[in-house]
């Protein structure tokens, strides 16, 4: 390869042998990101007015919500409330979680891997790669102290309440301890070598079980009731950030030195999860990042085959397949018992209401995207809803049913709680059962939102080329549990739960199933295009 | 199992213009104009590009036309109702599976979802048929390319229909497979099934069709099976 075959300039020394003449992997990268940027053309403020809209919707029903309740001149419930269970227990927990979800995220998606073209045209190269692979392990120790660090944050208010000297340290520890993480598995991945990966991750399934401990423990605490944990002295806590200190600079060494040791098929495999999980972080799509995480590339996965007998027509066949898919897959089900735990924990460690209230939305929704796999699947692979004798109208309601019914125990559980640190427990519980539709109607609405238009000029953005829309179609979903989850949020913070109150939020979540299984028909014009027509006729004459 | 047959057209296409683009003018090859009765085969030929796959996306549903109208059972299309869904099996070149069940399962959800019966017989049979019984309990991920396109081959036999719609159902089979799946669509047809198939292999055109559509870039011919498998085997 040499600049006159490409027609570009290549960064490589002219003066080199012609055995020498390829690039090295650094300037394969190089050229690679020159190529790709050369296809953006979209304007920035294409994703300014999606940013605009987004957030403007959002204000619009948090303003609805507050001026309901300064309107009918009740007070806002501020907090802090106060706490039920003891913070560093509760801290503990959110530890458990952060670590697994470090370690499960980094051994699902290699962390080293090199996938797509990359990995077509890169791999078969003499270039080195070494050179080719070290940004991807650059980025492994950088994202596990990201990830340490945000949960360090939580960690830290959860188990002093404010910010406070020990703050830095549990801070410390944990960014630390999450790039230690974030490189053991790398290590693991390097120690593998060119063996074949076994049936099973190791990394993942340790990252799974880490997460499900959390609310499990979370679950232990409500019954035990421990004493408070005494947290460390400050000289107990700078020994351990020296000794993970010493850990990552090790770990790093290991990592970078047995880079070339990691077998191509390991690269491709890793490679084809990663890079479908970073392109669906670098177009904003939640949608294809859960389908990324649930790429498996284990060598076979055989079971035995259930019989099904109970299956009689199209409904039953469907509900049985997506709970078949949710039954089926770990990661998912730890989802929603780690939702329920972000939920709560705000609650229970005594934070401000309007942080619990948001955290109730964000456990919700995360909760209810558990649900909805087979709803993805079916919008990714049109066929799927049309394998059976039922209309599309029909099949759109039945996809809602598996994630209402888990939803429906979900926010029970949920709101039981909330009614049990609040009071009026039946009435919470109540609520929270005629709420829970909307949770699911978001995420089957978010599920079978239309992909964002790439035939388009692409934005150039922070982390890569983005297609316009792309941040309208994200906030397709939660924008429906927001609004319909207003007279459930006035209630949360202001009211309780009220009979006015429940029998509005009974009509706000038919709106919302009535929305999220409604299918468009493509061959009518909609309202507003009719409208463009009217004006244009009108213009016309 | 297809079902009992009546003598209207199963598919009638009049002047159809397809594409992927909003106006006439990104239709990918002139329009076709054909029509197909129940018992018969339709092979849809030509090269690459030539809009083949775009023609079975319309007939299926899953396309608008450009310009003019297809009919199918007599009405225009409309895949959305629980009667075209019923009647028309659709298998085209993706893979459509959930990837938490088994070959089996799949098969199983399937004709329990259209209400056979005895349906672990029916089941067991079509995975033997179609060389998926050492992996019946296998999930899709770990299949092969060609095991999975089995298996959305066998999805389609597995349940009642009056209409199949196969996109290239020859791709990454062997020629054993290809063989016998000639045989099946064949007796498909001959039961007073349609099939309608976009197709490069010769073999799958001669057997099983009564007919072609012959798509090239300039013009569009309706041509005998020998016609269009001798197009095939010149191209």
């Amino acid at each position: 390869m040499s600049s006159t075959d490409t027609g570009d300039d290549l960064p490589i020394d002219e003066n080199v042998s012609a055995d020498d003449a390829w690039p090295t992997g650094r300037q394969l990268r190089s050229l690679t990101r020159d190529a790709t940027e050369a296809h953006t053309g979209g304007s920035f403020f294409e994703v300014i007015s999606e940013v605009y809209s987004v957030v403007f919707s959002a204000a619009i029903a948090l303003a609805v919500a507050l001026g309901a309740v300064q309107g009918l001149n009740a007070t806002i419930t501020t907090g802090p409330e106060v706490h039920t269970l003891d913070p560093t227990w509760l801290a503990v927990v959110a530890a458990l979680i952060v670590a697994g979800a470090v370690v499960g995220l980094a051994g699902r998606i290699g962390p080293i891997g090199m996938g797509g073209g990359q990995a077509v045209w890169w791999l078969p190269t003499p270039a080195d790669r070494r050179g080719l692979l070290r940004p991807r392990s650059v980025l492994v120790p950088i994202m596990g102290a990201v990830v340490g660090a945000a949960g360090g944050l939580l960690i830290a208010f959860l188990a002093l309440g404010e910010p406070g000297p020990v703050l830095g340290s549990i801070v410390a520890l944990c960014t630390l301890g999450g790039t230690a993480l974030a490189l053991a598995v790398a290590a693991g991945q390097v120690q593998l070598g060119n063996k074949r990966a076994a049936r099973v991750r190791p990394a993942a399934l340790i990252g799974d079980i880490l997460m499900a401990a959390g609310p499990l423990l979370g679950l232990l605490l409500v019954f035990v009731r421990p004493s408070p944990l005494t947290l460390p002295s400050g000289t107990v806590a700078l020994i351990a950030i020296a000794v993970l200190a010493v850990l990552v600079v090790a770990l790093l060494v290991r990592v970078d030195t047995g880079l070339n040791a990691i077998s191509g098929r390991e690269l491709r495999a890793r490679g084809a999860v990663s890079a479908y999980a970073a392109g669906a972080v670098t177009s904003v799509d939640t949608r294809e990042l859960g389908r990324a995480l649930s790429v498996s590339t284990a060598p076979d996965q055989r079971r035995r085959s259930a019989r099904l007998p109970w299956v009689r027509g199209p409904i039953s066949a469907i509900v049985t397949g997506d709970a078949l898919v949710l039954a089926r897959s770990p990661r998912h089900v730890i989802q929603i018992g780690v939702a329920a735990s972000v939920a709560l924990m705000a609650l229970l460690a005594g934070w401000p209401t309007g942080v619990n209230v948001a955290m109730l939305l964000i456990g919700g929704y995360l909760a209810a995207m558990a649900t909805a796999e087979s709803a993805r699947r079916a919008e990714m692979a049109p066929v799927l809803d049309r394998f059976f004798p039922i209309s599309a109208f029909d099949v759109r309601r039945v996809r809602i049913i598996l994630p209402g019914v888990i939803m429906v125990l979900w926010s029970a559980g949920v709101f039981a709680v909330w009614g049990a640190t609040h009071g009026s427990l039946p009435g919470w519980i109540l609520l929270g059962v005629i709420a829970a539709p909307t949770f699911a109607a978001g995420v089957v609405r978010a599920a079978y939102r239309k992909p964002p238009d790439w035939s388009k000029p692409l934005v150039t953005g922070p982390m890569g080329p983005v297609p316009p829309g792309v941040l309208l179609a994200v906030a397709r979903g939660p924008d429906l549990v927001v609004l319909c989850l207003i007279p459930t949020l006035v209630a949360l913070i202001a009211f309780g739960p009220t009979f006015v109150l429940v029998w509005l939020q009974a009509a706000t979540s038919a709106i919302a199933f009535a929305i999220a299984t409604h299918v468009k028909d493509e061959k009518k014009p909609s309202m507003m295009e009719r409208a463009a027509d009217a004006q244009k006729a009108s213009g016309a004459r | 199992m297809a079902k009992k047959q009546t003598s209207a057209p199963m598919i009638r296409a009049d002047k159809v213009s397809v594409g992927y683009g909003s106006d006439i003018a990104s239709a990918v090859c002139p329009p076709i104009s054909v029509s197909m009765k129940p018992g018969e085969g339709l092979a849809v030929v030509g090269a690459n590009g030539t809009g083949k796959s775009t023609f079975l996306r319309a007939v299926a549903g899953l396309l608008d036309v450009l310009g003019g109208q297809i009919d199918v059972f007599g009405r225009p299309v409309d895949e959305r109702t629980r009667r075209f869904r019923a009647d028309v099996a659709i298998v085209l070149d993706e893979d459509s599976y959930l990837p938490a069940l088994t070959v089996r399962e799949h098969l199983l959800l399937t004709a329990r979802g259209h209400g056979m019966e005895r349906v672990s017989e029916l089941v067991t049979g079509i995975i033997e048929e179609f060389g998926l019984t050492a992996r019946q309990q296998a999930a899709p991920t770990a299949l092969s390319s060609g095991q999975r396109r089995r298996l959305l081959l066998a999805s389609a036999f597995v349940r009642p229909r009056r209409l199949m719609v196969l996109d290239e159902p020859e791709q990454r089979l062997d020629s054993g497979m290809r063989d016998r799946l000639a045989e099946r669509l064949a007796a498909e047809r001959k039961t007073g099934g349609g099939v309608v198939m976009a197709t490069h292999d010769p073999v799958l055109v001669r057997v099983v069709a009564t007919r072609a559509v012959l798509l090239g870039e300039d013009e569009v011919r309706v041509v005998s099976p020998e016609v269009a498998a001798q197009a095939i085997e010149a191209m």
